[in-house]
């Protein structure tokens, strides 16, 4: 019997059923032709709906078993093999662990996950094979799925792209590549090929190394990119902003987006060479007061109305809720260099009361990342971004003596400008300061502040930690809080001796 | 610690063990050090002891292969908490427990307990079953109801093809499930459940009419097969019954058709329909090369009984239900783990697979499913490749990314079931070891 023959009866068959027995009687069985001249005889006298359920039940065990393989489908392409070994045992018990059975919350988790794909990479291990639909399902951060990119291994390449629930990992792997690649040729035609966030990462890699190279790779796409990729992009020239930039950045106060024209003002802020600064140098100078060094306040008048020129500059319209003279005093004191001042920091700035200038201040301080001006201004309050200005251990010296006589509820700002992980020194004092709370500020506070905790706490913190639950007897919920950022701080431990082994 | 054993139990298949979450996290709490003495592993064996809150320490023992364990604890939990913690202290504690050659006095002599128990269950004798005269008035009640539910059932098939499977696609859900529940007022069980199963079929697939029509023939010889029961043999009623739903008793079964063997572990598939959780473990014998399955039914919120670890190996006997093809079994006693199968048994491709399940389905017609062994075949997204570049597609559900993962696409030895529509495979061999999918 020949398939088509079956298939056709069979379809027959099925268009009977479909509107009934009662309209349109199935067709007989002795219809269907088997090989070797043999047929299926009918039962006689059966009444039609059953005549179809006996066709129907010798139909389908014949095309049940009569089932041809299908030819359509190709072989799939394998994986290439992998060029690094697969991550130690204890590792990957680690790794799914954390994905069948997380120990922690959902932060302490992602955090863990970020921590054993970042020691994988840099132990030089992939992830073994059985746990990469597990890993990839549970990567749905940008920062996991980057690192998850790398270490899933040629295994992961080849897996990934074949579902569609996992189509991030092609672009995130090539993103990481941009980002972390040493030595790759910065050629024109692929870059004007790339997705805007894998420009950025280009442009700021480029910059790193050659801040002139970036420039020209910017400008070879200058003219044709739309104005919302002209700002990201040049947001990026931060990266090593130095004099060699002026005259582009001069060039893009005229741009036609006032928002490409508003950042390249504030770029020329770090720029205090520039002929913008000796501009804005001017329109300071007016408004100080003749007082000179020897009155215990020194009085900074409110500019007037600026001109077009002003305008161009980055005097424009104030932020809602600002005063416009105010704005444009802040803007004029960040863009000009500081020697307008006629004095050192520590001889200006205590005398200063106006906050659009300490504003300002701030602002030049930051961006031109000048210590001794940043030191002076963080003597008056602590700020994150300035902060960074100063060499890792004053800053941190810097959060440490703050840390002990800062409001409580002031310690999240504070911890915020130190990046994770944190020292074992800074982990100690924040255990020390958490330790020292009022019980009925301590269960908030933690609330706040577990995800910082959770990625800046040294693992060296934990027998302190360990002696403060014991002694602290938080309610239960912020107990289990605790008792989580315990595990987690200890699993971290673990995770980076897994691959030490 | 050898490595073939210590590699092949990770943390999630020790928590797959735990009858239920509250005995998981209790263990959670107990896998530390600190209330553990006297522990160590072997290949085979875990042991320790636990400080309870008695004053002598629970003694723990667990075998490995099986699994199997036990504990001197009342918990009537299985695996109990102790038992649990030991094992993901074995998988998690970085060698808290140490490894060693010669287990504790009490592990010891439980697993020699074990192995003797296993050669002498043969032997034992049978449970004497209750009035006869009250058994057979039963039996004679239950045909009474399940001949006039599958002649009800007949009737209702013609109808259904009188008035047109189009028109039957279109009746409401109360329509099918009035139907279901007249079966299962008539016993009919079985055939209960493929009621309401093709009911969301029909709304859900494509191919809903020729399912419908095929499903609609099968149904039908049963209800002729029932009414010509006479004329059946005992394994011909085995299929039919298991296709009805109409279960043996334990009893019956063992007092049939036992077969002592090794028994490979080749995969399992769990399910759970909201009502009713379903665990199917295929074993193939050593000696025997049958493939027989085991079957675990738990409901309402009850966990299943522990799965057995796919890809290894039992000394076990095992009563089989009458049937014709891919029989039913129960375990007689307690399997006795005796090693690692390092991989499948040989395997087809392609064409022999569907000669295979067109083989088993020419003796039973009532079979959901076929097992095979495939080997070099590639798995690719939606269908297992062979050499030959012929093809089978994946049943709908079946999630191929693990297989896809451990195999890369290179060629493997695949276990799987073929139904109708297709294949599912449970259990891949990679490097020596079996994989369950």
């Amino acid at each position: 019997m020949s398939t088509p023959d079956l298939d056709l009866w069979w379809r027959r068959l099925g268009s009977a059923a479909l509107v009934g027995t009662a309209r349109r009687p199935a067709p007989s069985l002795a219809e269907l032709e088997l090989g070797g001249g043999s047929a299926l005889r009918p039962r006689a006298g059966a009444r039609p709906e059953d005549a179809a359920l006996d066709a129907a039940a010798l139909g389908g065990a014949l095309r049940r078993a009569g089932r041809l393989a299908s030819t359509q489908a190709p072989s799939p392409a394998a994986a290439a093999p992998e060029l690094l070994p697969e991550a130690p045992v204890r590792a990957a018990q680690l790794l799914e662990l954390l994905l069948t059975q997380p120990p922690t919350d959902n932060t302490g988790t992602e955090e863990l996950l970020l921590h054993w794909a970042a020691t994988c990479r840099q132990a030089g291990y992939h992830v073994p094979h059985r746990l990469l639909p597990a890993l990839l399902d549970r990567a749905t951060s940008k920062e996991l799925r980057s690192q998850v990119s790398v270490v899933a291994g040629e295994r992961g390449a080849w897996l990934a792209p074949q579902n569609p629930a996992w189509s991030w990992f092609e672009e995130s792997r090539r993103l990481h590549e941009a980002t972390h690649a040493i030595e790759e040729a910065h050629d024109p035609d692929r870059w004007a090929l790339m997705g805007t966030d894998e420009r950025v990462s280009q442009l700021r890699r480029v910059r790193k190394g050659d801040p002139a190279a970036g420039r020209d790779l910017l400008l070879t796409t200058w003219n044709t990119d739309p104005a919302k990729d002209r700002r990201v992009l040049l947001e990026a020239l931060l990266v090593n902003l130095g004099p060699g930039d002026e005259d582009f950045l001069e060039g893009a106060l005229d741009d036609r987006a006032a928002s490409v024209r508003e950042l390249a003002a504030h770029l020329l802020d770090g720029l205090p060479g520039s002929n913008r600064a000796a501009r804005m140098a001017e329109r300071l100078s007016p408004l100080l007061g003749e007082t000179g060094l020897l009155r215990r306040h020194l009085e900074v008048r409110l500019p007037d109305d600026p001109d077009a020129a002003g305008r161009r500059d980055g005097l424009g319209k104030p932020p809602p809720g600002r005063s416009a003279r105010g704005w444009w005093l802040e803007r004029i004191v960040a863009g000009a260099p500081f020697d307008a001042w006629g004095a050192p920091p520590e001889k200006v700035v205590p005398r200063l009361k106006d906050d659009d200038v300490m504003a300002g201040l701030r602002r030049a301080a930051s961006v031109r990342r000048a210590p001794d001006w940043a030191r002076a201004l963080l003597d008056l309050g602590l700020e994150p971004d300035l902060l960074a200005v100063l060499p890792e251990d004053e800053r941190e010296s810097r959060v440490l003596d703050n840390l002990a006589r800062a409001p409580h509820t002031s310690i999240p700002a504070l911890l915020a400008s130190l990046p994770p992980p944190w020292s074992p020194r800074l982990s100690a004092a924040v255990v020390t300061r958490l330790a020292g709370l009022k019980p009925e500020q301590t269960g908030p506070l933690l609330e706040v502040l577990m995800p910082q905790l959770v990625r800046g706490l040294h693992p060296d913190a934990v027998p302190a930690l360990q002696r403060w639950r014991a002694k602290a007897q938080l309610p239960r919920r912020h107990d289990a809080k605790l008792g989580s950022l315990i595990q987690s701080r200890t699993l971290r431990q673990t995770i980076s001796e897994a691959f030490q082994s | 610690m050898m490595g073939g054993v210590m590699t092949r139990w990770t943390h999630e298949q020790v928590t797959k063990l735990a009858p239920d979450s509250s005995s998981l996290n209790a263990a959670r709490r107990l896998a530390v050090p600190g209330p553990w003495s006297d522990a160590g592993a072997s290949e085979t064996l875990l042991w320790g002891k636990c400080q309870g809150s008695g004053k002598t320490p629970y003694q723990v023992s667990v075998d490995l292969t099986g699994p199997a364990f036990r504990c001197s604890c009342p918990s009537r939990k299985f695996p109990c908490k102790h038992a649990l913690a030991l094992m993901l202290l074995w998988v998690d504690g970085q060698g808290t427990i140490p490894d060693t050659a010669d287990p504790s006095a009490f592990a010891g002599e439980w697993a020699a307990q074990r192995a003797a128990k296993a050669v002498a269950t043969a032997s034992k004798p049978e449970k004497k079953p209750p009035d006869p005269a009250a058994q057979a008035r039963r039996l004679e009640e239950r045909l009474a109801l399940m001949d006039g539910g599958m002649a009800d059932f007949a009737l209702w098939l013609g109808d259904l093809m009188r008035g047109g499977t189009a028109a039957a696609r279109h009746q409401p859900y109360s329509w099918w499930d009035g139907t279901a529940a007249r079966l299962v007022d008539a016993q009919l069980p079985g055939l209960a459940e493929q009621v309401r199963t093709v009911a969301s079929e029909v709304r859900q697939r494509d191919d809903w009419a020729d399912l419908l029509l095929a499903v609609a023939g099968r149904w039908w010889t049963a209800t002729h097969a029932w009414s010509a029961r006479e004329s059946l043999t005992e394994h011909e009623m085995g299929d039919l019954r298991a296709f009805i739903g109409w279960p043996y008793s334990t009893e019956e079964v063992k007092a049939a058709d036992a077969v002592t063997d090794r028994w490979l572990v080749l995969g399992a598939h769990r399910s759970d329909d909201g009502r009713l959780q379903q665990q199917r473990t295929w074993l193939w014998g050593e000696t025997s090369h049958e493939t027989l399955q085991v079957l675990d039914f738990a409901a309402g919120g009850q966990p299943l009984p522990v799965a057995r670890v796919v890809g290894s190996v039992l000394q076990a006997t095992v009563a089989r239900y009458p049937g014709t093809t891919s029989r039913r079994a129960r375990f007689v006693d307690d399997p006795l783990p005796v090693g690692d199968a390092g991989g499948l048994p040989a395997g087809g491709d392609v064409e022999d697979a569907l000669a295979t399940a067109a083989r088993a389905w020419a003796v039973n017609a009532w079979a959901a499913r076929v097992p095979v062994v495939l080997a070099d075949v590639q798995i690719s997204a939606s269908h297992l490749v062979d050499k030959a570049e012929r093809s089978l597609p994946l049943l709908r559900g079946t999630e191929p990314w693990l297989g896809m993962a451990v195999s890369g696409g290179s060629p493997v030895s695949v276990f799987a079931e073929v139904e109708e529509q297709g294949l599912r495979p449970l259990s891949v061999a990679i490097d020596g070891k079996l994989v369950a999918l």
